[in-house]
């Protein structure tokens, strides 16, 4: 009786031990690709001062929404959070949606070049968040279905946030009047 | 009697072996008639772009001569099937005839029936195979010569032909995308793009090889296809391969690439994804690229692999031939087929203009 019972345990253990590691394989694999989109926005995010320093003289009506990017951008600096990279980055494409309202700001060619690199990034922004929101989603599926939500509640594995960019040109209005 | 007994073993063994070669052989024939009979897919044509294309062809192309030409291979042919069905017919009956004389123990007329039916059809393949070819290239050259360039005239693209040439062996060596022992093309076309790229396109056949216990050596078909080149403006650094799922053709594959998984269960369901960088792969299928590749292939059910190499983008079509006559019993310009081979092109072209513009936008 006793072993196996014992068998039991060491099977039981096993058994959980396989569990976590495919779970934490996962979790790695979201790790590395949060890394990935980190590296992309902070490139994008190092664009900051030269777009505000560019469009600040022709945007006067959107100081407010200037001032605030600045403020984002320090606070994604101190803290790396998510949120707030998410909400810079969606600044960043409504600047850059609005500035099409500013002909003279748009025929600039220093603001064409600064255009013409953060379209890039972003392009490759897109790319390293499909990386992380399929990542994410595996790693979400795997630890909320059984048996792997049991060792998941155990050792306290949690859903991990997708990475959400606005489609700033499509899911708002942009209405701006310039007397 | 004894002294012939040796001849008649050797006779019974030689007829149990015909037979089952004759049977294997008819089995075979009847099942790639049934294959092909199923690759056939029937498409749902509704592209006003291909019905113009189409009404064009009927109006520009002179069917009279071609369908002369038809008539007389479908005459011909009918003529060789009926000549086959009677020489199958014989050999059966008389191998049924010298079963019988066997147990009978008439063994002299069985041996000689025997040795008949053996050389009958074999005198019959050299006469056949002959005459058949002759009839069927005379229509087939001059439907290449007829309905080829007027369909691909069609196109916006500058798409210049030239039957008897194929695509250099190097350049489909490029791809990396299979070894094989035997290499064949032919049906080149030299495009150029709206976008000024430069593209070539061509049927390849491809084999490998393989050898019997007698060290006897046999060919099999690896690939028979449209095989495309198309020479984008921007160098990239990266490479990229997407192929056909379980794809057992597919031997060798960049050491440096690793398999991506992407964020469509249903383009994954189609076609596994190898590359030397995710964001790269990432930023190349996007969302409307992968959507084109699943619609191609389910509307037409061509299987196909697509390769970005430095500044080269390939692409190769197991669609079998697209530059041959339609059956001789359908229409001379069968639409379906027709609108087949459009969809191939169109796609090409297609996909070349949506890879090119993201190239551009890539950083590598």
């Amino acid at each position: 009786m006793e072993i196996v019972i014992f068998i039991l345990v060491i099977l039981i253990i096993g058994v959980i031990a396989i569990q976590y590691n495919s779970i934490m394989k996962l979790k790695q694999r979201v790790k590395q690709s949060r890394s990935g989109i980190d590296v992309y926005l902070q490139q994008r995010f190092n664009l900051i001062p030269n777009l505000v320093e560019t469009v600040k003289g022709y945007m006067n009506y959107e100081k407010e929404t200037l001032k605030n990017l600045t403020e984002l951008r320090a606070q994604y600096n101190k803290t790396n959070d998510m949120k707030i990279s998410q909400e810079l980055n969606n600044k960043i494409n409504y600047v850059i949606a609005v500035s099409e309202k500013y002909p003279e700001l748009k025929a600039s060619e220093q603001f064409l070049n600064l255009q013409k690199s953060l379209s890039k990034m972003e392009s490759q922004l897109q790319a390293a968040r499909r990386i992380y929101n399929n990542d994410v989603t595996t790693y979400n599926t795997k630890i909320s279905v059984v048996p792997y939500n049991i060792v998941a509640s155990i050792f306290r594995f949690k859903e991990e946030e997708l990475f959400k960019i606005e489609d700033v040109g499509a899911s708002k209005n942009i209405n701006i009047d310039i007397e | 009697m004894e002294e012939f007994q040796g001849i008649i073993i050797i006779s019974k063994v030689f007829y149990l072996l015909f037979i089952s070669l004759f049977l294997l052989v008819l089995c075979i024939r009847l099942f790639k008639i049934k294959k092909n009979l199923k690759s056939k897919k029937n498409l749902k044509i509704d592209d006003k772009r291909f019905e113009e294309m189409y009404n064009n062809m009927l109006e520009n192309i002179n069917m009279e001569e071609l369908e002369e030409l038809r008539n007389k291979a479908i005459r011909k042919n009918e003529k060789n099937k009926n000549i086959f069905k009677i020489v199958c017919f014989s050999v059966i009956i008389l191998a049924l005839i010298s079963f019988v004389l066997m147990l009978e123990q008439k063994f002299m007329v069985a041996i000689i029936l025997i040795y008949i039916i053996m050389i009958g059809p074999i005198i019959f393949a050299i006469f056949f195979g002959k005459k058949k070819k002759s009839d069927i290239t005379i229509y087939q050259d001059k439907y290449k010569e007829k309905v080829i360039p007027e369909f691909l005239k069609q196109f916006e693209e500058k798409i210049k032909y030239y039957p008897a040439e194929g695509m250099p062996m190097d350049i489909y060596n490029g791809a990396e995308i299979e070894n094989y022992d035997r290499y064949r093309s032919e049906d080149m076309m030299d495009i150029i793009l709206k976008n000024d790229c430069k593209a070539k396109m061509a049927e390849v056949y491809t084999e490998y090889k393989t050898r019997d216990s007698e060290g006897k050596i046999h060919f099999h078909p690896l690939f028979s296809g449209i095989f495309a080149l198309i020479e984008t403006p921007k160098k990239f650094k990266e490479e990229l391969y997407v192929k056909q799922d379980k794809e057992l053709t597919i031997r060798s594959i960049t050491p440096k690439c690793e398999k991506i998984q992407l964020d469509s269960p249903e383009f994954e369901q189609y076609f596994d994804i190898y590359g030397t960088n995710k964001i790269v792969t990432m930023q190349l299928l996007t969302a409307d690229v992968m959507q084109m590749f699943i619609d191609f292939r389910k509307d037409t059910g061509i299987r196909f692999d697509f390769v970005i190499k430095k500044n080269r983008i390939f692409l190769r079509f197991f669609c079998g031939s697209i530059f041959e006559h339609p059956y001789l019993k359908e229409s001379l310009l069968d639409k379906n087929l027709m609108y087949r081979n459009y969809k191939i092109l169109d796609f090409t072209f297609d996909l070349t203009y949506k890879i090119t513009k993201l190239i551009e936008e890539t950083d590598y």
